[in-house]
């Protein structure tokens, strides 16, 4: 089976934690424990007909991406930039963070986040969307589930799709 | 050896445990300082858990000369190592042969602490920014509310109350909590308990300002044509309203109405459900868990085709039907104004919204609350009964 390592990195308190759980153990708490380092752990997605296993590494929050250790994109396929829809101080950076690990990583894929999705509208999501220096790829809620799989899915067929070129 | 060295060893052994992988993958020794490898010898390391497996190849793939690779603060990366550890691996010659080597260094104790730091001053950040963005949002809603016409000025009055004490609440945030931030360090939880609670009031605050337009909405969608309407269908519409909102939380909503009530009166249907929907949601809010029993009943027919109705909610705690008792209601009584920007008091407030709203509508209001009978509230409306039943 083809593995993958991907990384969920982003801001304090975004809810990468809550995605990496929701993901991998189907479950959600509304409280609030920081992590400090890094939690690995896997899970099997059906990409068509194609199984694939997915190396998530759940890591600190940093406020600048440049603070996070190298070593942990060691190997990494995909990234997975999380950011918070009701605090623009998370999505304020985005540009320089993405510029950092698309720099890390030239050849990983990488998927921009908005979580929280069941906190604001669709017009408040229009607003941030116009705000923000970069497209999103998708809006996610770790708490709903909302676009979780879909999320790995999509993340999932272009990893695959870059084995195969 | 001397006493010194002796115990330094016996100290620091505890605190690492060094293994020897061989280029197949396999464990060909380990000190078991931190965890016992017996039982996963037969077992390629990249398939003992996770973060072995992706961090595997790369570190295999290295040479003797290479700088090592460590990965700090590995959170639980296995059920056997349950802490906060750091991994280093390295290439090592052992009797002339090339041999993997992984450090396990145990961090816990040293971790325990900071992550307390840490957490308190994540916490704070947080909800400082979501103050702040709910301060942004009420700035623009107070600009809203104030386009709207005379009739909203009362209500205005009250919103402006209130979101002064938010204000205040704001600037006390900052001069408490800011300092702390700056130093990276928060002593106890009481400035975080403090910055809940502001956070609480403040999304009170939002919730009641997002009430309010809904309400004013309603009222200015308001048109003068009245027709008639099947009283069933107005509950029917207010029951489904309040199932969606309270799908899952521990209220429920009884209706029961008296054989006198016309099945038809006259009156604008898609404002009163939004009103008489309004001031039960709000209702609920005060009570937070129980049954909510609405029943309605004609009072004094003045006029033959006008009649007063009665709505009277009631409420009682789920299991034992006792009546839910609010100490504050009682004193809500006491007060014979609507000057309630008191931050403190969500019922209170939630009161005076509603009683605004009813007394706004030529309606009659009022509110009972004690010990024996729980809490009571009323609100009565005058109808015109359709033609069609007369
Ligand atoms: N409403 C809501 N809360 C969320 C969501 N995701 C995370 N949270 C909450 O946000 C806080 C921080 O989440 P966490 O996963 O620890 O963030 P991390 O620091 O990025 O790992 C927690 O209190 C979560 O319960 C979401 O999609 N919706
Ligand atoms: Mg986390």
């Amino acid at each position: 089976m083809i593995s993958k390592k991907v990384i969920l990195t982003g801001s304090f308190g975004v809810g990468k934690t809550s995605l990496f759980n929701q993901f991998v153990h189907s479950r959600f708490s509304d409280k609030y424990l920081t992590t400090i380092g890094v939690k690995v752990n896997k899970k099997v997605v059906n990409i068509g007909d194609e199984e694939l296993s997915i190396l998530l590494w759940d890591i600190a929050g940093e406020v600048s991406q440049d603070k996070v250790p190298v070593s942990y994109f060691l190997g990494a396929n995909g990234i997975i930039y999380v950011f918070d829809l009701t605090r623009p101080t998370t999505y304020k950076n985005i540009m320089e963070d993405i510029n950092y690990l698309k720099g890390l990583l030239p050849d990983g894929v990488v998927k921009i986040v908005g979580n929280k999705k069941d906190l604001v509208t669709e017009s408040e999501i229009e607003g941030i969307k116009q705000d923000m220096a970069l497209d999103c790829d998708l809006f996610t809620s770790a708490k709903t589930g909302e676009n979780v799989e879909e999320l790995f899915v999509l993340l999932g067929k272009e990893m695959l799709g870059e084995v195969a070129s | 050896m001397s006493l010194i060295l002796k115990h330094k060893r016996e100290k620091l052994e505890k605190q690492s445990q060094f293994i020897f992988i061989d280029n197949q993958g396999f464990v060909t020794d380990s000190c078991d300082s931190i965890f016992k490898t017996d039982g996963l010898l037969h077992q390629h390391i990249a398939e003992w858990f996770p973060f072995l497996e992706s961090i595997y190849d790369h570190v295999a793939a290295k040479k003797v000369e290479e700088p090592e690779f460590r990965f700090s603060r590995l959170n639980a990366p296995f059920s056997l190592l349950p802490g906060i550890y750091d991994f280093v691996f390295s290439k090592v010659l052992i009797e002339g042969k090339e041999v993997l080597l992984w450090e396990i260094h145990d961090y816990t104790t040293l971790y325990e602490e900071f992550i307390r730091q840490q957490q308190a001053c994540n916490e704070i950040i947080i909800k400082s920014e979501r103050i702040n963005a709910i301060q942004k949002v009420l700035q623009t809603q107070r600009i809203n509310l104030s386009k709207r016409n005379a009739d909203l000025e009362q209500l205005q009055k009250i919103r402006t109350k209130y979101y002064k004490k938010i204000e205040g609440g704001i600037l006390q945030i900052e001069r408490r909590a800011t300092p702390h931030l700056l130093a990276k360090k928060i002593k106890d939880r009481e400035t975080i308990d403090y910055i809940t609670a502001i956070e609480h009031s403040l999304l009170q605050a939002k919730d009641f300002v997002e009430e309010l337009i809904i309400l004013t909405n309603a009222q200015d969608n308001y048109e003068f044509t009245e027709q008639s309407f099947e009283i069933y269908d107005l509950l029917n519409t207010i029951s489904f309203r309040f199932d969606e909102e309270h799908a899952n939380s521990n209220i429920e909503l009884s209706i029961s109405v008296h054989k006198d009530i016309p099945e038809k009166m006259i009156g604008n249907f898609t404002y009163l459900k939004h009103l008489i929907g309004g001031l039960i949601l709000n209702y609920a809010k005060i009570i937070q868990a129980g049954i909510i029993e609405i029943q309605l009943a004609p009072t004094t027919i003045q006029q033959a085709n006008l009649i007063k109705i009665k709505f009277y909610l009631q409420s009682y705690s789920i299991n034992g039907k006792l009546p839910i008792y609010l100490g504050k209601v009682k004193r809500f009584n006491n007060h014979d104004n609507h000057d309630f920007g008191d931050i403190k008091s969500e019922i209170e407030l939630r009161l005076s919204i509603i009683r605004h709203f009813v007394e706004q509508h030529q309606g009659k209001f009022s509110v009972e609350s004690d010990e024996d009978n729980g809490v009571g509230i009323s609100f009565t409306f005058p109808y015109v009964l359709s033609e069609e039943k007369l």
